[in-house]
């Protein structure tokens, strides 16, 4: 039984919102009405010239193997495939949006008449693929995925900042980063167990000396202390 | 780190909220009220009454959630899911509002005089000596399903893992006191304002006894929470900067629908203030405005803590 997971070095990404697009039309999403299944945050941090520094954050649904937005569903639309994906059903969904909320990942989006008048306009009423007003979200492109391939956000990184695989393969490259500790899952203390883990900014350091080292002179100029880059737990 | 608040669950689900636990508590003691013949009286007006009143608010509050929905022709799956879905709090709570319903609408046939239209069909009158035949054990059933409506409003709060303010023990709890407590207030107003029956008056003294703890005790709750979201995490932090910095929270809900009634009707019942229908009316419709801000506030200020 597959368990599909996803890696995202935050070292790797530029922002280039590729992986929004792809998605976007991939999957068919509202994205004029800001609704995406994967974005990417755009995190300004520092306060002074020395310490400013961008940082993006690409976020998805987390494809929880204890995911609480299955547990609140009361028809059933939102379930876990046997591939470990974390999936709605849009002609099941009615739509209460529990699940959003119990979502501590702001993965989900509401669809409604409107969304869909609309998306008919845009990607064409023959090849729409969900039709029904219901909550949605990244499914992993689970068409794609059966097939062979990977999710459209992968396959477009530019900088290979996602890493998509199979966890149950211990020879996986995902597997290996996964069981080394590198890459660590968001808000792992709600007991979500999620399957999307972030390798965090490593590339900043703070070039601190002690006022007794000599080279110390040399840096008059004073070097305000960076934040912790990624808080993740 | 961001905080967010959800914008998902508005008004609307707070209206159903409140209707809901209210309107189901209102069902549970008027039927014990009658059923058992609190404070001596017979209560049969007050079971008619308090069913009619208790079946109407919990279908307006169902009607409020039905139009939240994002599609209302998909509605009847949430029906079947019990049977596949027993986690979902919403499923079993459907069920226990529709129980309720039927529950109350079948207590009150008994109590009826003349029932229009339907009066001289021999279906009606049999299914009514039916009624009549098992009103004990409709009126329990129809109790149990109501307290369990009462309970699970606070129990889908509290299925909400990431929010701080919902996922703890304490909301079941608020909830519940606040619904019976409000569920008193609307009979109190009933007793007063429609039935005006002298006979009973141990039953009203017994409500605005009842009502005055459950006030004191939802104070209480307040309080436990004040410190729970103060040290706790700093999702409970924002929640509580945001309820305590708004004033309908401060002045709506816990001076006006907390602390004047429970003063009001604690100075009734210590003969301090002097006991009629427009203090004890003023009390109760304060109470009512509490619980509804009550409901309204807490669902404004689920705060998320996301860690980009």
């Amino acid at each position: 039984m597959a368990r599909y997971a996803m890696v995202i070095d935050l070292n790797a990404c530029i922002g280039c919102n590729a992986c929004m697009a792809a998605c976007a039309i991939d999957n068919q999403t509202p994205f004029w009405s800001g609704k995406w299944r994967t974005t990417v945050e755009d995190i300004a941090r520092g306060n002074s010239a020395d310490s400013a520094m961008r940082q993006f954050f690409p976020r998805l649904c987390n494809h929880c193997d204890n995911p609480p937005c299955v547990s609140v569903c009361p028809t059933g639309a939102t379930y876990k495939t046997e591939e470990g994906i974390v999936v709605v059903k849009d002609d099941v969904c009615m739509g209460c949006q529990a699940c959003t909320l119990a979502c501590p990942y702001d993965a989900r989006y509401a669809v409604n008449y409107k969304d869909n008048t609309q998306k008919k306009t845009v990607f064409g009423e023959e090849t729409l693929k969900k039709t029904k007003p219901s909550v949605d979200k990244c499914d992993f492109c689970r068409d794609r995925v059966l097939e062979g391939r990977l999710p459209a956000c992968v396959e477009t990184c530019v900088g290979n900042s996602r890493m998509f695989g199979d966890l149950e393969d211990p020879n996986a490259e995902i597997s290996k980063i996964v069981a080394s500790g590198q890459a660590q899952p968001l808000l792992p203390h709600l007991g979500t167990r999620p399957n999307v883990f972030y390798i965090p900014v490593n590339k900043q350091r703070i070039h601190h000396l002690r006022e007794s080292d000599p080279r110390s002179l040399a840096q008059q100029a004073p070097i305000e202390a960076s934040e912790q880059i990624t808080e993740l737990t | 780190m961001t905080y967010a608040i959800q914008t998902e669950w508005n008004w609307l689900v707070a209206v159903y909220l409140f209707l809901g636990g209210m309107g189901a508590m209102i069902l549970a003691i008027s039927i014990f009220a009658h059923i058992y013949k609190l404070g001596g009286s017979d209560n049969r007006r007050l079971a008619w009454w308090g069913n009619w009143i208790g079946l109407a608010m919990l279908a307006i509050g169902s009607a409020m959630l039905f139009y939240h929905l994002l599609n209302h022709l998909a509605v009847w799956r949430v029906l079947l899911g019990v049977f596949y879905k027993p986690d979902a709090w919403i499923a079993w709570g459907t069920w226990f509002i529709i129980f309720a319903m039927i529950g109350a609408f079948w207590y009150t046939l008994p109590l009826t005089k003349k029932m229009p239209i339907f009066e001289n069909w021999g279906i009606y009158q049999w299914f009514k000596g039916l009624c009549e035949k098992h009103h004990k054990a409709i009126g329990w059933f129809t109790a149990v399903n109501g307290i369990l409506t009462a309970v699970y409003t606070g129990l889908l709060l509290q299925s909400f893992p990431a929010v701080s303010l919902w996922h703890n023990p304490g909301i079941p709890v608020l909830f519940t006191v606040s619904a019976t407590s409000t569920a008193i207030a609307t009979l109190l107003i009933v007793q007063y304002t429609i039935l005006k029956n002298e006979h009973d008056h141990a039953l009203r003294h017994l409500f605005e006894k009842t009502d005055t703890w459950l006030i004191g005790i939802e104070i209480v709750i307040i309080l436990t929470f004040l410190n729970y979201l103060l040290i706790g995490s700093e999702g409970g932090r924002v929640s509580y900067e945001l309820l305590w910095g708004n004033p309908g929270w401060v002045f709506g809900f816990v001076v006006i629908g907390l602390i004047v009634p429970f003063i009001i009707e604690l100075g009734v019942l210590t003969k301090r203030i002097p006991a009629g229908a427009f203090t004890i009316i003023s009390a109760a419709v304060m109470v009512l405005i509490g619980g509804y801000l009550l409901r309204h506030y807490i669902l404004a200020a689920g705060v998320y803590e996301y860690p980009w």
